[in-house]
């Protein structure tokens, strides 16, 4: 087992009544939520909005029972509440530029059935979309009411919310293909008491909140703001020049896509695979957790190559390089070890090797589950025998990262989409990534090593397809306030 | 048709007046990547894997010297450096005609013959040190190699390859793949398993050897030398305290350079990186060219010029993980660094590993640390690209936007070349049980 990395100084203490505090918790305690994507209309009326909106916001210092709300802004949004150009300008490239920027739409995929013309919301074709208003509550009729209480300030604001996000939490925290998600998380110093497992790597806070190190030591690229634009000296001082305003410090970059999922053809491809003679069932069940990395429990192929094994459900400390390098349990092209290869890439010569580059490209995940499930007990056996119902339903992916570039988009480009990845030829990540033949390339197979030889399952539809998406930014509090203030 | 694959580089001084036409050529002749221009045609050329054009505009240096418009050609070949050039020349005469019409050292208005663009190519090339993933196989060996292994994945994926499986030994399993290719004739050429001939062998560890040689050799003479007294033994003491010397005096030369201040780079603008990286738009492989002017100094040159000649003898030790080739030269007196790269996907993938990797760091540092505008280097290793937000600054500075470029087989990864070698080496090779087994997992 690779040791344990660490690059956090516990001396350093984050500022949690300054941070949102969705960036340290998911609100397990919290099932109901629902995300609003908002356009501004007055100026006067949005910053109004906010500053009533503020008292609500949960912070970091609190564990709230009952109910959270959250806000993030876009960069139309930003420019739309009059922040100075300078400030503008400071935010990274990729938000400024947005995710549906033409060749970013090639970079992370979106391209085929996931192109942003073909997108409900965030698209060329769609409305603009200025803010997001995250609502998180312990019951349903907490949800109801606080959106209501929200619609009616959207009225009295001029607030058009362009749509509405509902999400609907699925049993055992499983995803809609019948899988057990968020299990795995990054570890980040200073977020929570709880210690971490004897192998965990710790994480500086500096990879997912502005305004602390990052692991080269590094304070990330923070927006910025002149002294004067600061009246109220509500913002603290930039790290990296002092002379100026730090806008972006306790802040984050949120990534948002909705991906809808369809769970009818998921199970259908996995059952035509089956071999004649075999349980269809069983195989099906097999290749799926193939593609995943971890069984319908949750248990990773690693831990239970053979069978799914409820006792490592939630089990998070492994790794492949020396437990499974050729990826005879969990293939090198499953999502999970897509998507965090630990200390496993071929690319590299050690297993540390591996984990020292791997570190840098981690996320915080904090999506939700939405629509109804294919089979209510969500059952692997009920949701491959279901019928087609047609209805709409997937994953609010969000994420939060200190850095667009090295973090959400080189997982997304490097590891998802790209065909090659970890020496294969024509895989893309089979849960998401872009699944096409075309000009002599070929990404829509998958690989399951085996011994004598690989199976290879070929033509593989496109099991997701990206409806909507769009970077936000989400600031401390200060800087909400800032934003609020007229 | 010899394996060792080499790279060549010729430098050109741009006319002034020409620079605009230039451009104009190049990307004319880039025909959006689909190489079809009917005066040059680089899928013809059958020893040539990889062929950039790029032009460094002309600049001041951090010294104050001013350093020329150049057309730098950088391609890279297998077999001998003669027969690449012939066949650059028969192959491309009149694009490189139109080419070379916008530089100072071609004097033909009319297209030449191939002899003299044979003479003009031979006159402009410069020293380059030279790195590549795949190493030992032609364009053809790639071609064919890559079809061997299309042949047998189609072949495992059938109902006669699967039916009978359980039981048998990995050995009978490469049998039964064994006797499937030798039904297909077009695959007879690989019943000869992929060796590395001893030429090739020399070719990656002769100079290394040597040099251990020379100076593990004249180490234990020198040792000897208090015992003895004999004068070979003197001879070694002297060649191993001079190179020993020698790099001491060139590490503390070059330390006093390094405390001279510099001058760091400003923020590049969002529209330059844009401009950048939006042309990467290859599904499998990009291309990159960095040239920068050397930091002040007078050492930097020299040091470099020297890390330069180290690289080739130790290359068989390096490894960047998805590189197709690169190359680093000096250019204009050693004081411009001029760096390209065939990787795989896009070049900021690329460009993190090598500052998320610390020992790639280290040795980035020795030749990126003279770049002008790169963070510091502390004893030539330490410090520079440690400050990860300088060293990506420094490389989207100094990134040129590449004229034309040109690669073959643009479907493979660097992985997927050197996997389709071990292929083609374990088919008949001679591999016991587990190794067998292991072969097996490749396909
Ligand atoms: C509908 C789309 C998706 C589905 C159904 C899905 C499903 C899953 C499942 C079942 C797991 C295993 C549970 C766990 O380890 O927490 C997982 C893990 C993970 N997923 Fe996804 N996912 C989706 C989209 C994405 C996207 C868009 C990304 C990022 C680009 C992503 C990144 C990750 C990461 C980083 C892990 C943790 C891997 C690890 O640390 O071992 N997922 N996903």
């Amino acid at each position: 087992m690779a040791a344990q990395t660490m690059k956090w100084d516990s001396n350093t203490t984050l500022e949690k009544e300054d941070i949102q505090g969705l960036l340290v918790r998911g609100y397990s305690k919290l099932p109901y939520a629902s995300y609003h994507l908002l356009r501004f209309n007055d100026l006067k009326d949005a910053k109004s909005y906010l500053h009533e909106s503020i008292t609500q916001v949960t912070k970091a210092s609190t564990s709230p029972d009952d109910m959270a709300v959250h806000l993030a802004f876009t960069y139309d949004g930003l420019k739309y509440l009059s922040l100075p150009e300078i400030t503008l300008q400071s935010f990274l490239r990729q938000f400024k530029e947005g995710m549906t920027e033409k060749h970013r739409s090639f970079v992370l995929g979106d391209e085929h059935a996931n192109a942003p013309e073909l997108w409900e919301w965030g698209g060329p074709n769609n409305p603009p979309v200025h803010a997001l208003l995250m609502l998180y509550t312990k019951d349903k009729s907490t949800l109801e009411a606080v959106q209501s209480q929200h619609h009616t300030l959207f009225g009295h604001h001029h607030i058009e919310e362009v749509r509405m996000l509902a999400t609907d939490t699925l049993p055992d925290l499983k995803e809609h293909f019948g899988f057990r998600d968020g299990v795995s998380q990054p570890y980040v110093g200073g977020f929570s008491n709880k210690q971490p497992g004897e192998n965990e790597d710790i994480l500086p806070p500096g990879e997912f909140v502005l305004g602390y190190k990052n692991w080269y030591g590094q304070y990330p690229d923070s927006p910025i703001m002149e002294t004067e634009s600061d009246a109220d000296d509500l913002l603290p001082s930039y790290p990296n020049n002092l002379k100026v305003k730090d806008f972006g410090m306790n802040g984050s970059y949120l990534v948002f896509r909705q991906l809808s999922q369809d769970v009818y053809c998921f199970w259908k491809y996995m059952k035509e695979q089956a071999p004649a003679a075999s349980h269809t069932q069983k195989e099906a069940v097999k290749l799926a957790s193939k593609m995943v990395g971890r069984w319908p429990s949750g248990a990773p192929l690693v831990k239970a190559p053979h069978a799914d094994d409820v006792q490592y459900a939630n089990h998070n400390d492994f790794n492949y390089w020396k437990e499974d390098f050729n990826g005879l349990k969990c293939p090198i092209g499953a999502h999970i070890r897509r998507t965090n290869p630990r200390d496993s890439l071929l690319t590299e010569k050690t297993d540390l090797e591996s984990k020292e580059m791997v570190l840098k490209h981690r996320i915080l995940r904090r999506g939700r589950t939405y629509g109804t499930p294919l089979a209510e007990s969500m059952k692997t056996d009920d949701l491959m025998n279901a019928e087609d119902d047609g209805k709409e339903r997937g994953l609010h992916f969000i994420c939060f990262v200190g850095d667009l570039i090295r973090q959400f988009e080189f997982i997304q480009n490097a590891w998802v989409k790209f065909h090659k990845f970890g020496g294969l030829y024509e895989d893309s990540d089979p849960l998401i990534g872009t699944h096409y033949q075309k000009d002599g390339h070929v990404t829509d197979t998958f690989t399951v090593p085996e011994e004598p030889v690989r199976k290879r399952y070929k033509n593989m539809p496109q099991f997701t397809a990206v409806k909507g998406g769009a970077y936000f930014f989400f600031p401390g509090i200060k800087a909400l306030t800032y934003l609020s203030r007229p | 048709m010899g394996t060792i694959h080499d790279g060549f580089t010729a430098s050109n001084r741009i006319r002034q007046e020409g620079m605009d036409a230039l451009k104009d050529v190049l990307e004319a002749l880039q025909d959006d990547f689909k190489y079809a221009h009917p005066s040059f045609s680089p899928k013809k050329l059958e020893t040539t894997h990889f062929i950039t054009w790029v032009i460094i505009p002309k600049e001041v240096a951090p010294n104050g010297r001013t350093l020329p418009a150049r057309l730098l050609l950088m391609t890279s070949y297998t077999g001998s450096k003669r027969e690449h050039l012939r066949e650059l020349a028969e192959v491309g005469l009149s694009g490189l005609h139109e080419v070379y019409k916008h530089c100072e050292e071609y004097h033909y208005s009319e297209k030449p013959s191939v002899e003299n663009m044979l003479n003009f190519l031979r006159k402009s090339s410069i020293k380059n040190t030279f790195y590549t993933g795949f190493q030992y196989v032609t364009k053809d060996l790639v071609y064919k190699q890559n079809q061997l292994r299309y042949a047998i994945q189609e072949y495992l994926d059938s109902d006669v390859f699967r039916a009978g499986l359980e039981g048998l030994t990995p050995g009978q399993v490469r049998k039964r793949i064994q006797d499937h290719v030798r039904t297909i004739p077009d695959l007879s050429w690989a019943l000869k398993p992929y060796k590395r001939s001893f030429g090739d062998f020399l070719n990656l560890y002769g100079a290394l050897i040597f040099w251990l040689f020379i100076l593990g050799g004249s180490l234990v003479l020198g040792i000897l030398y208090p015992f003895f007294h004999h004068p070979l033994m003197l001879v070694g003491l002297i060649i191993f305290c001079a190179f020993i010397g020698l790099i001491g005096i060139l590490l503390v030369l070059l330390r006093m350079d390094e405390n001279i201040p510099y001058e760091p780079l400003e923020e590049v603008s969002d529209e330059r990186i844009y401009d950048i990286t939006s042309r990467e738009i290859h599904p499998v492989k990009n291309e990159m060219s960095v040239i920068s002017p050397l930091k002040r100094g007078f050492i930097r040159r020299f040091f470099l010029a020297f890390t330069l000649r180290i690289v080739p003898i130790v290359r068989a030790f390096s490894y960047i993980p998805t590189v197709h080739t690169a190359r680093w030269l000096q250019t204009d007196g050693g004081r411009r660094l001029v760096f390209i790269a065939y990787y795989d996907n896009t070049s900021e993938g690329y460009a993190h590993d090598f500052v998320d990797s610390t020992k790639r760091t280290r040795n980035l540092n020795l030749i990126f640390g003279h770049a002008s505008g790169f963070p510091a280097t502390k004893w030539a290793v330490g410090g520079g690209g440690k400050d990860r937000k300088g060293y990506i600054t420094g490389v989207r500075t100094h990134q040129k936007i590449t004229g034309f470029w040109y690669s073959t087989f643009p479907e493979l990864s660097v992985l997927n070349l050197e996997n389709n070698k071990a292929i083609h080496k374990g088919l008949f090779g001679n591999l016991d049980e587990k190794e067998i087994k292991q072969w097996l997992l490749r396909l």
